[in-house]
């Protein structure tokens, strides 16, 4: 499968309206509403994390996204993150899924090998995405501007300090891709 | 509509999610997930059931109390699980998994996910109610 995948401003663009839409416009992000109000369903999955270090996941009919009720209890923090980045996926990957894959469970499993074997591309994608709907890059400027600390604007968007790190590399990188 | 579509639709509506609604006030997660997707029966302990429509601000003697309360008595007696056919299960499989170290699932791990989300859209047994 070859994936084109989309440019950090094109991203940065996708990020932009949807939060727009969404009525989403001061930190920190109500991700999970957005998501509920997308149509889809948060379902807590105690233990999800015990099956291969899982932290969510999102449904082949694009119906829900899965998360660790445990480790949201541990760290939401990161679940926020673990949230954006699969309402990532449903916002950029829903073409990616046929239908054969969904069909019965062997091919499930068959579709998921060949679905990883192409992924960092469109893994990596929905990190970013998740990066700038969590921090959208005009309210992020407004507050690296204002002389506030990482670990300072961290809690003020609800992220964890590495989510603010990596989005400060990509946002004042000379090169943006 | 059902007691769990209409009480989905009343927490969105007041801009509470899922995750927030369940943390501020105490309720488990997992159950209410279960009821507003129609797996698993409202409350029959009314003062369970009372303390869920009061989670939304709403007491006895509100329309929305009265309708959330009517609602409930009719899924009693009468409540059928919406349990997911097998072509229908496979679909609420995961197409996109987030992992930690970021390496696939092998085969067995898979088979236990699968089970995990089967449990997901099934009715909890009556002592888990």
């Amino acid at each position: 499968m070859s994936y084109k995948r989309k440019s950090y401003s094109d991203l940065d663009k996708i990020a932009s309206r949807f939060l727009r839409t969404n009525n989403q416009l001061k930190p920190p992000i109500d991700i999970d509403l957005i998501i509920e109000r997308s149509g889809l369903d948060i379902i807590p999955l105690p233990g999800l994390k015990k099956e291969g270090q899982l932290s969510g996941a999102l449904a082949g009919d694009f119906s829900c996204i899965y998360y660790d009720e445990r480790e949201d209890e541990k760290f939401p923090t990161r679940i926020r993150f673990t949230l954006a980045h699969e309402l990532a996926h449903f916002i950029l990957h829903k073409n990616l899924i046929e239908d054969e894959l969904l069909s019965t469970n062997l091919l499930w499993k068959a579709g998921l090998r060949k679905l990883y074997d192409d992924s960092s591309s469109f893994e990596k994608e929905a990190d970013d995405l998740a990066g700038l709907l969590l921090v959208p890059s005009q309210l992020f400027k407004e507050f690296y501007g204002s002389g506030k600390t990482h670990n300072e604007i961290a809690k003020i968007f609800n992220v964890t300090t590495i989510v603010i790190e990596i989005r400060s590399r990509k946002e004042f990188s000379s090169t943006r891709y | 509509m059902t007691f769990g579509e209409y009480y989905k639709k009343i927490r969105l509506k007041l801009g509470l999610s899922l995750r927030s609604f369940c943390k501020q006030f105490d309720i488990d997660a997992s159950n209410l997930s279960k009821i507003e997707r129609g797996v698993n029966p409202p409350p029959k302990n009314p003062i369970k059931l009372n303390m869920y429509i009061a989670a939304l601000g709403f007491y006895p003697g509100s329309p929305e109390h009265e309708e959330l309360k009517s609602l409930a008595e009719k899924a009693r007696g009468v409540f059928v699980t919406k349990g997911l056919s097998d072509s229908d299960l496979i679909k609420k499989l995961p197409v996109f998994l987030r992992t930690e170290d970021g390496d696939p699932l092998n085969d067995e791990q898979l088979d236990k996910l699968a089970n995990k989300i089967k449990q997901a859209w099934s009715k909890d047994t009556p002592d888990e109610l």
